[in-house]
This record gives structure tokens, C-alpha cells and sequence, in this order.
């Protein structure tokens, strides 16, 4: 008996200390790093990361990174994931047990911070990630998506494929704005989410608007950060020159309403239905699958349309490649 | 004042109700009018109307006043009465004072149905949504009738009625959650805008649409006033005046399901006006009288949606917010007053 207890104790300390030694065998770790609620968080080892949010999971496939757990069966399909599919896939998300069942290290979401996502904490440390529309944080517009790709970079310990990420989309703002003219830079832009015959968009304080702005491509007319729908007559005031609609399976042809049929841009025909639905959210990735999008019909026919979500990959976008 | 009020003969106060109730009908619906983007002053809101466009000529003003401004303002007067006269009909047929589309779960499976139209519309056949809603009406309705067993029992009615629109309720939820999220970018908003009861996009279309079914439900609703009137006295005194009070109260039911669906079908579910418009009418002209009460009871629900649609247009302007939204944070807690005064009775 006393044997069987020194040999359990001896597997136990070599199985502690293998696992010590790994963990700092692994360059860069421990690391700690400090999520979009001010939360600290410190790993001694790139952990398993479970996605509670696109935003996760669209930088994880921009790092080429498998996924230990998705939120749902949805997320996996929209994505183009080069690394394969998420191993587990969570059903419920606000269970813990199906997190801890995943075998996740830490789960990561978009601020604000709940109590829903802090009950997950049982399972595993929740991280939260910069989101304008959603919640409070220190960053804003785009420079949310960017400030993420950095602190995912931190977590996994891939600070160059971070980078690679950032230049990336920084090399998409530089082309475009070599391209952009006094002509776009003036172009009113509604971009709308059309469900139904109203007018619901996004707002200037969206990334998306803040990014087209800041590139010269044009100014959103929708005030306000938040997804509000605008008063048909005041809309009518607005009249924007581009109108991207986001509609799902509604293209913007299905609409009959008498104040669309007055807007300028319709009368002129600068009205299209959106490819996918990054205009609004989640990730650098994303911002430049609706920018390829944006650009081939306001800026230049020859920009090939990005194609679905699920075949996109951004290294071979147009807008990346043209820069050296 | 009160017992000036009470002291008039009951057609004087019936006149007064509905001129005062015109009167402010009228006033709102000119708020209503004038007050976006243009504002208008009285005289060129007259202009507005009185001017003939020629042909070929471009006026903004007129075009928001006839193509925005004015169906709006119909749909919201269409629908407040249609849900005033339904109220009346639910509440006086099945003897019960709580009856409302949403406490019976009618409301709650026609937006269902609704949020497959919006989520999966290839899930329904390709009939128009007042049909699609109608029917969902009919088949929720006659769920809470099966199940409740009696007709007459206040409890039994509620208890289903809750029963069957939380089921209902989960449905959508369930449909929704489920959904792929390409289908639901956008849908949520839509549907939850929807369920609240919107007049933001209601255009003359609308108003075609539902017209006929109204043309339909109001006159027919206007003739079972007198059996309305006979089933207050109770099912053997109805039966011996000649009325058959099942067959009574079926017509009934379906006839304020014909003035429900296409409203909801249009601007969707809004909040109370259907349990409070018949109160704050009984309340009003004194009288249980099923004509009087439906003509007052239509007008109520006319003002308290037009009003409700004027604050959720104008408040936060150029932000719509349903005007369902107002009629719940308006109306609603008096209705839970009124719900819990009813329920202590029973």
C-alpha cells in the first residue's frame, strides 16, 4: 500500500513537473494581459480558447488557429476557417458545464461585462474584447478591432501573425485611401438593415462608418453608434448617395414603399444588397470583406465582389494584394 | 362635475364622449400632421392639401403630408378602432371583463406567425399575412376554448390564455435562438418592432390591405351588438329571447379575429388597447349598452393609438420608437390595476 501511495506521488510530481515545464518552455509566457473591462488575466501558457463572440472567432481564423469551442453551429458556417473547425461546439452558451465539458481555457466575449458571462467564470476566466455598439471600453470605431487582434496576439502568444493581421488591414486603409477621391470622401452612405420597410442602419459611430470615413470613402448619414431606426421623412432629409442594404434573404428590389422610391440614390441606382453581413460587427477580417464589398460598387467596378463569408480569405483580398 | 356627468341621460353622454372624443382625435391627429420633417404651420398645412400639384411638379411637402404622414395617421385611427370594437366583442362574449388578444395568446400566435414570415418565409405558403395571421388567430383562439373546457370560467380563460401565448411566445424565442445567424443579422430588430406594434411604415398599401377586412369586420361586429346585448343578461335569458349563445359567441370570436388579424398582420400586436379601450369606455359614457359601447370603445382605441403613435414619433424625433412601447408604458400600469381588481373579484 505504501508503495502504491509513493508512486502515485511520484507520477503526480513528474506529471507537475512536465507540466511546469512546458508551460515555460513556451516563449513569452507567462503572460498577463488586460481584456477591454480592465479585467487582468495571466497564463503561463497559450490557453484553449473557447469563442463567445464572431469577433473571437473571425481573428482566430485571420491567425490560422484552430478553435477549441464555438458558441454555436452557425458561427463555425460563416467563417472561413483555414484551421479547421472549432473542436467542440457549445449549445448552450450560458452554461458552464458545456464550456468546462470543451475543456476550455478561457472564453472570450465582447464587452459589456454581465452577470450572464460572469457566471461562465466557473468554467474557465471570461476575457472580454472591444465592441463600440455594444459596450463601454477605452476604444473606439475600428481602432477597437485592431486594439483586439493585439490582445488575442498577447493571449496565444502569436505576436507576429497579430502583426501580420494589423498590416494587413492597415494595407487595406492605405490602398484605399490612395484611391479615394473628393468625390467619395463627399458621398453620403446609409447603410441599412432591411427586414422591413423601414429605415433601421447603422450608425457613424459604427466601425464600419468610422473606417470609410477615416479611409475617404464616404460619411455614414445615421447619426449615433447604436442600430436606430430613422424616421422615414427625416431619411428622406438625409438622402444619402449610397444606400448598401443588409437584408438578408430580402433583396432591396422586394422594397415598394413610396419613400424609397424617392431616395436619390434609388432613382439613380446606387442602392446594393450587401454580400454577407460584416458591415456592422465583428473584426478586421470582417471590415474588410464588407470593404471589398463597399469599394467594388462605390469606388471601382474592377474590385472583384468578395464572395460568401465562409470562402473569404483576406490574404488573397484585392485590397491587400495591390499594395507592396 | 362628476355627479353633473353622471346626472346626464345616457344618449346626451354617449353625444358628449364622442364629440369630446373627436374633438381630441382631431387635435392629435393635426400634431401628427404637421409636426417631422417639414414642420408645417396650420396655414401651410391647408395649403398643403388645398393646392393641386400640376404634372411634372416636384413637392416634397405634399408628398410627405399624403404618402407619410397621412396614411400613418389612418392606419393608427384603423387600427385603434378595429382593436376597440374587438375588445368589446372578446370581453362581452365571453362574459369576461380581461379578455385582450394578448391574455387569450391570439396576438402571440399571430406573431409567430409573423416571425416565421420574417425569419423563414419559405416555411409559409404564399398567401397574404392577414390569412396567415387570421388563421393562426383561429387556431389559438380555439386551443383557449378547448382547453379552458368552460366558456364562462374568468380563470380558466386567463390561465389558458397564458398557457397558450407563453407557448406561443417560446415558439418565436425558439425560432429565433435557432435560426442561422445569417438569417437573423437585422431580423431581430425587425421582429422585435414588430411585436412591440409599429406605425413607422404604415403607407397606403397598408391601409389597402386592411381596409376590406375592416369593411368586413365592423358592420358585422355592429350587428351582434344585439346579441351582445342579450348574452350580458345571461346564456338562459339570451336562449329565451331566440338566441343560440354558443353559435352566438362563435360569430362573435371569429368576427373579432377578422378585425385583429390584419391589424396585426400589418402594424402588429399593440399593447392594452383591446382590454383597456372597452373600460376606459364603460367608465366613460356609463353604460354597458353593446352599441353605445362599441362606438365609444372604437373611438377610445383610435385616440390612445394615435396619441401613443404622436409620442413615438415626435419624442425622440428623428428615433422611432413603436408606438406599442407607449401604449404599454402608458396604459400598461393601469391595466395591471385593473387586472388585479378584476382577479380579486373572481
Amino acid at each position: 500500500m505504501k508503495l502504491l501511495n509513493k508512486l502515485t506521488l511520484a507520477s503526480t510530481i513528474l506529471a507537475a513537473s512536465l507540466s511546469a515545464h512546458t508551460a515555460f518552455a513556451v516563449d513569452g509566457f507567462p503572460v498577463t494581459v488586460t481584456d477591454a473591462a480592465g479585467i487582468e488575466h495571466t497564463f503561463n501558457q497559450p490557453p484553449k480558447i473557447g469563442c463567445d463572440w464572431y469577433g473571437c472567432i473571425e481573428i482566430m481564423a485571420d491567425f490560422d488557429l484552430q478553435i477549441q469551442a464555438s458558441e454555436d453551429s452557425g458561427a463555425q458556417n460563416v467563417f472561413y476557417t483555414p484551421a479547421g473547425l472549432p473542436k467542440y461546439i457549445i449549445e448552450d452558451y450560458t452554461n458552464p458545464e458545456h464550456w468546462a465539458n470543451a475543456e476550455v481555457e478561457v472564453i472570450m466575449t465582447r464587452v459589456p461585462v454581465s452577470d450572464e458571462m460572469q457566471a461562465l467564470t466557473i468554467a474557465a476566466p471570461v476575457f472580454y474584447l472591444h465592441h463600440p455598439s455594444y459596450g463601454e471600453s477605452d476604444q473606439s470605431g475600428f481602432q477597437a478591432y485592431i486594439k483586439n487582434i493585439e490582445l488575442i496576439g498577447q493571449l496565444t502568444g502569436e505576436v507576429e501573425k497579430a502583426a501580420a493581421a494589423k498590416a494587413r488591414f492597415n494595407a487595406v486603409i492605405s490602398n484605399l485611401k490612395a484611391r479615394a477621391t473628393d468625390e467619395t470622401r463627399n458621398q453620403k452612405i446609409a447603410i441599412l438593415f432591411g427586414r422591413d420597410d423601414t429605415f433601421r442602419g447603422i450608425g457613424k459611430g459604427n466601425p464600419f462608418c468610422a473606417l470609410i470615413a477615416e479611409i475617404g470613402l464616404g460619411e455614414c448619414v445615421i447619426e449615433g453608434s447604436k442600430n436606430a431606426e430613422v424616421n422615414a421623412e427625416e431619411f428622406l432629409k438625409l438622402d444619402p448617395d449610397w444606400i448598401a442594404y443588409s437584408g438578408g434573404e430580402k433583396s432591396y428590389k422586394d422594397r415598394k414603399d413610396p419613400v424609397w422610391g424617392r431616395l436619390n440614390a434609388v432613382k439613380n441606382n446606387q442602392v446594393f444588397d450587401t454580400a454577407g453581413n460584416r458591415y456592422y460587427c465583428c473584426s478586421t477580417r470582417g471590415l474588410i470583406h464588407a470593404l471589398q464589398d463597399f469599394s467594388h460598387y462605390t469606388l471601382d467596378n474592377d474590385i472583384r465582389l468578395p464572395g460568401k463569408l465562409e470562402d473569404f480569405d483576406p490574404t488573397k483580398s484585392p485590397l491587400v494584394a495591390v499594395v507592396k | 362635475m362628476l355627479d353633473y356627468w353622471t346626472s346626464l341621460q345616457p344618449p346626451t353622454r354617449l353625444l358628449f364622449a364622442i364629440m369630446l372624443m373627436i374633438g381630441l382625435i382631431l387635435y392629435i391627429a393635426t400634431i401628427n400632421l404637421r409636426y417631422g420633417e417639414p414642420d408645417l404651420t396650420f396655414m401651410q398645412l391647408w395649403q398643403t392639401l388645398s393646392v393641386e400639384v400640376k404634372e411634372g411638379e416636384d413637392d416634397l411637402a405634399q408628398f410627405i403630408l399624403f404618402e407619410v404622414r397621412f396614411p400613418r395617421v389612418l392606419m393608427s385611427l384603423l387600427a385603434g378602432a378595429a382593436l376597440g370594437l374587438a375588445g368589446v366583442m372578446l370581453q362581452g362574449s365571453l362574459r369576461n371583463p380581461l379578455a385582450d388578444p394578448s391574455l387569450l395568446g391570439i396576438a402571440q400566435g399571430a406573431s409567430f406567425v409573423v416571425a416565421m414570415s420574417i425569419i423563414y418565409p419559405e416555411w409559409l405558403p404564399d398567401w397574404p399575412l392577414p390569412i396567415l395571421c387570421l388563421i393562426a388567430g383561429i387556431f389559438t383562439g380555439a386551443v383557449v376554448l378547448i382547453t379552458c373546457g368552460s366558456i364562462r370560467s374568468t380563470i380558466r380563460i386567463i390561465l389558458a390564455g397564458a398557457i397558450i401565448s407563453g407557448f406561443f411566445a417560446t415558439l418565436s424565442s425558439a425560432l429565433i435562438l435557432l435560426a442561422p445567424y445569417d438569417r437573423i443579422s437585422g431580423a431581430i430588430g425587425a421582429y422585435l418592432r414588430f411585436t412591440a406594434g409599429s406605425f413607422s411604415s404604415a403607407y397606403w398599401d397598408d391601409i389597402y390591405t386592411t381596409l376590406p377586412w375592416l369593411a368586413v369586420g365592423m358592420p358585422a361586429a355592429w350587428f351582434c351588438a344585439r346579441s351582445l346585448n342579450l348574452l350580458q343578461l345571461g346564456d338562459e335569458m339570451a336562449t329565451g329571447a331566440g338566441l343560440n349563445p354558443r353559435k352566438a359567441r362563435f360569430i362573435m370570436i371569429l368576427v373579432a379575429l377578422v378585425l385583429i388579424s390584419p391589424v396585426i398582420a400589418t402594424v402588429g400586436p399593440v399593447g392594452f388597447i383591446a382590454l383597456f379601450s372597452p373600460h376606459l369606455s364603460r367608465a366613460f359614457i356609463k353604460t354597458g349598452n353593446a352599441f353605445h359601447l362599441m362606438l365609444v370603445s372604437s373611438l377610445a382605441g383610435s385616440l390612445l393609438i394615435v396619441s401613443a403613435d404622436v409620442v413615438g414619433r415626435l419624442w425622440l424625433y428623428p428615433i422611432e420608437v413603436p408606438a406599442g412601447v407607449w401604449t404599454i408604458i402608458l396604459i400598461g400600469p393601469v391595466a395591471i390595476l385593473l387586472l388585479s381588481r378584476k382577479l380579486k373579484r373572481v
